[in-house]
């Protein structure tokens, strides 16, 4: 379903789907995840998150340098809450 | 020395001597999951420490595995490293095939530097110990090794080259092109450069600017990619 967010941006939950299909995780993401919880969030898994965010964005998180230093899914979420491009 | 660990292999990799990157393990995963279809006589051209070597005995059809680097000082760590995982590769010096005889290899892996000579100076991969003799735009070893290999297989052999955007890329897929009846894209993945590679933003912009490199600036990082092609005769 299309999100219906001003701007075009996504669902929490949406953006934890996206997490777990970038690290091809075999759970569930929750916030609380981090890289010391999920075995396949490593550098590259990392990177395979920040690319596959930046596609369901149309290219609008490309130029968000803090992006690449969350530590958590929960500092996604702060992070694209922050530049208006994630709700609840 | 550094020590190296990737799907059961464990390597010690000498100073000097190029740690296996990605790349290596975008290959070490490709050969693995070729279950029989990889036999016989094996070449791992650019060994380095050893390490696409020592995943090539795991695989019951390879005959023997043959290995060779232009340093010396690697072969000396891939011999110690087959030596430790009572692996045998017969191993030597060799600059390109120089080493080896003509329509001998079922199958040849090339893991030699395709990096802009540019910037593997100031990559920390290389420490700024390696030779790196691949000219500006990174494809004078790479296309050299291509346009070889034919002479150096069997009929119906194959060969892989990893592809990086760290060098001219359209320009080595070219080369393979006219050296090669098949050319196949088997793999791709992305990278970033290390976020120090940011102070040489001047250097990096003028080699995208001169088509040398492919590179895209996102998340604060260079982003890059690595492709793995599957070529025949």
């Amino acid at each position: 379903m299309k999100s219906s967010f001003k701007g075009g941006g996504m669902k929490t939950r949406e953006l934890l789907r996206t997490i777990q299909a970038a690290l091809e995780a075999d759970r569930n993401i929750l916030l609380e995840d981090t890289p010391d919880t999920i075995k396949e969030w490593d550098s590259l898994g990392h990177l395979a998150i920040l690319v596959s965010i930046d596609k369901k964005l149309g290219g609008r998180a490309s130029k968000i340098k803090k992006l690449a230093t969350c530590s958590s899914a929960k500092d996604f979420v702060v992070v694209l809450k922050k530049h208006g491009l994630l709700e609840d | 020395m550094k020590t190296f660990s990737y799907k059961g292999v464990e390597l010690e990799v000498d100073k000097g001597v190029f740690y296996p990157t990605e790349t290596s393990k975008i290959l070490m995963d490709y050969l693995l999951s070729l279950d029989g279809r990889i036999e016989g006589n094996i070449l791992d051209l650019g060994c380095g420490s050893g390490a696409v070597s020592l995943i090539l005995k795991r695989k019951k059809k390879v005959h023997t595995v043959y290995a060779s680097d232009v340093s010396s000082r690697a072969v000396q760590n891939a011999m110690r490293n087959a030596r430790r995982c009572e692996a045998k590769v017969d191993i030597r010096v060799s600059d390109g095939f120089s080493a080896w005889p003509s329509n001998f290899f079922n199958f040849v892996i090339c893991d030699i530097s395709g990096v802009s000579q540019e910037l593997a100076r100031v990559l920390p991969w290389f420490g700024g110990r390696i030779d790196c003799d691949t000219g500006r735009d990174g494809t004078a070893l790479v296309t050299r090794v291509i346009q070889e290999t034919p002479r150096y297989l069997k009929k119906d052999g194959k060969a892989i080259f990893p592809v990086l955007t760290l060098s001219r890329s359209t320009k080595i897929l070219k080369a393979m092109k006219c050296a090669f009846s098949k050319v196949k894209k088997v793999a791709s993945k992305q990278f970033y450069l290390p976020i120090e590679m940011n102070k040489h933003a001047v250097l990096i912009g003028a080699l995208q600017a001169e088509g040398c490199i492919e590179v895209e600036q996102k998340f604060g990082f260079y982003l890059w990619k690595t492709d793995l092609y599957e070529v025949k005769l």
